[in-house]
């Protein structure tokens, strides 16, 4: 998506990613979110294979205002190189207008002597005047020839998009950060998490991912089952994660489970840098299943608080 | 200033094209260059993490580039007095005359206007060495 949009925290969005090969190769892509005054956030990456010849690819276009673009990798190169040639062909001439001349020595000489009025000639001046409104002229050319070319422009990343949401699921699932910790030799990050279960089923806790790392509970078949085999391995915790309270939540229940989050992925993916800053934060998305394996998400967030000592 | 306010006008010859817009996606309106920018994405750091709003593309299409241009003359206006020879009449051959000086210049003694290229002070001039003296 080109245009800029917001995003409602807590909803849930479709995206689609279509790619169209360019350049032959095999490249490692990720898709990208771009999120002002934070970054771009990366999803998972994945390796594709790029066939063909780069020398046949073209991206034939029709403007709105009707425009024909045969290639949009050389649409306006030819006035680009025309324009710059104009004013180095110009600049060029100009210097050697003067590099014709005696240059710093007698210059220098005649300055020395105080013939300075002689080192500029009336032919000179003319010149130069000639040269500032032949300049004049051609900016002025050159600015009113766009407009009749080209009448319709828009600003620069000026869109605005608006993307819909998924339907908000009627039943949710409620969770809270009361405490988390990180233990920095140990590599695991644990939580206290107060949980509320909102729908009419009971709910068993079956995943903590962040920032792609995924911390699946092995002990229930349906979060196992949630992890894609094509996932990328090193993003999924071999230990899992571990929940000090298994026992499914009732529905309307409050809960608070301890879970921990044990792996070096930690530190592999550069997501433990906490030592280095005093407001230390995260967030994660616990997916919840029912017996029947529908997923329910909630998402949490709070400050986490590093432990050096083991 | 004159001179820098001249830049946005002449490169709008070349950067017109790239402001016409497109539709994308069969929702956006968007310029040609955004779809450029977009489509041919450069996969180095920094550039590819900076599709964001902040110091991209509409930093250099924005009122910030006449206010850049005006300023851009004034930056070089004020960066030194080292502009071009004034040009002054005289033919070669004939010497400077007394009262060949533009107001508020001094001679140095060496034929160089001062404040214009850099000079060495006449050790017999009595401007400068009244200048000398009043610590100028």
């Amino acid at each position: 998506m080109i245009q800029s949009t917001k995003l409602e925290t807590g909803r849930e969005y479709e995206f689609r990613t279509v790619l169209r090969g360019r350049i032959p190769g095999r490249h490692h892509v990720h898709p990208m979110l771009n999120v002002r005054d934070a970054g771009p956030l990366l999803g998972p990456g994945t390796w594709i294979e790029v066939t063909g010849s780069h020398a046949d690819f073209r991206l034939p276009l029709t403007t709105l205002t009707g425009d024909r673009i045969d290639d949009l990798q050389t649409w306006g190169v030819n006035t680009v190189l025309l324009w710059h040639g104009l004013w180095m062909a110009t600049a060029a001439g100009w210097l050697l207008w003067w590099l014709r001349r005696p240059l710093f020595a007698p210059r220098y000489a005649a300055l020395k002597a105080g013939f300075e009025d002689a080192l500029i000639t009336p032919l000179d001046l003319k010149v130069g005047v000639g040269l500032l409104l032949g300049t004049l002229l051609v900016v002025s050319a050159g600015y009113h020839w766009p407009n009749a070319s080209f009448p319709r422009t828009v600003p620069l990343q000026a869109g605005k998009a608006k993307v819909e949401p998924l339907p908000a699921p009627a039943e949710r699932v409620h969770a809270k950060v009361v405490k988390a910790t990180y233990d920095v030799p140990g590599r695991s990050l644990r939580a206290q998490v107060k949980v509320t279960n909102g729908t009419s089923r009971p709910v068993s806790l079956g995943e903590f991912t962040s920032a792609n790392l995924r911390f699946a509970n092995r002990a229930l078949p349906a979060a196992m089952a949630a992890v894609a085999t094509d996932y990328p391995r090193e993003l999924v915790a071999h230990n899992g994660l571990q929940i000090d309270n298994s026992t499914p939540i009732k529905p309307g229940e409050t809960r608070t489970v301890a879970i921990e989050m044990t792996d070096a992925a930690w530190e592999v993916e550069r997501l433990a840098a906490l030592l280095n800053d005093p407001d230390s934060r995260f967030g994660a998305l616990l997916f919840f299943y029912d017996a029947e394996g529908n997923r329910h998400i909630a998402s949490i967030s709070g400050p986490v608080v590093p432990r050096c000592l083991p | 200033m004159a001179f820098g306010l001249m830049f946005p006008v002449a490169n709008w010859t070349m950067l017109a094209a790239y402001r016409v817009p497109v539709e994308v996606m069969g929702t956006d309106v968007a310029s040609v260059a955004d779809l450029i920018g977009y489509s041919f994405t450069p996969t180095r750091t920094p550039e590819y993490l900076r599709i964001i709003e902040r110091g991209t593309l509409r930093t250099l299409g924005g009122h910030s580039t006449t206010v850049a241009a005006f300023y851009a003359g004034r930056g070089q206006r004020r960066a030194g007095n080292y502009g071009p020879l004034p040009a002054v009449r005289g033919l070669a051959g004939q010497p400077p005359r007394t009262g060949d000086r533009l107001p508020g210049e001094r001679h140095t003694g060496t034929g160089v206007r001062e404040g214009r290229l850099v000079h060495q002070r006449g050790a017999h001039d009595p401007v400068d060495q009244a200048g000398d003296r009043a610590g100028i």
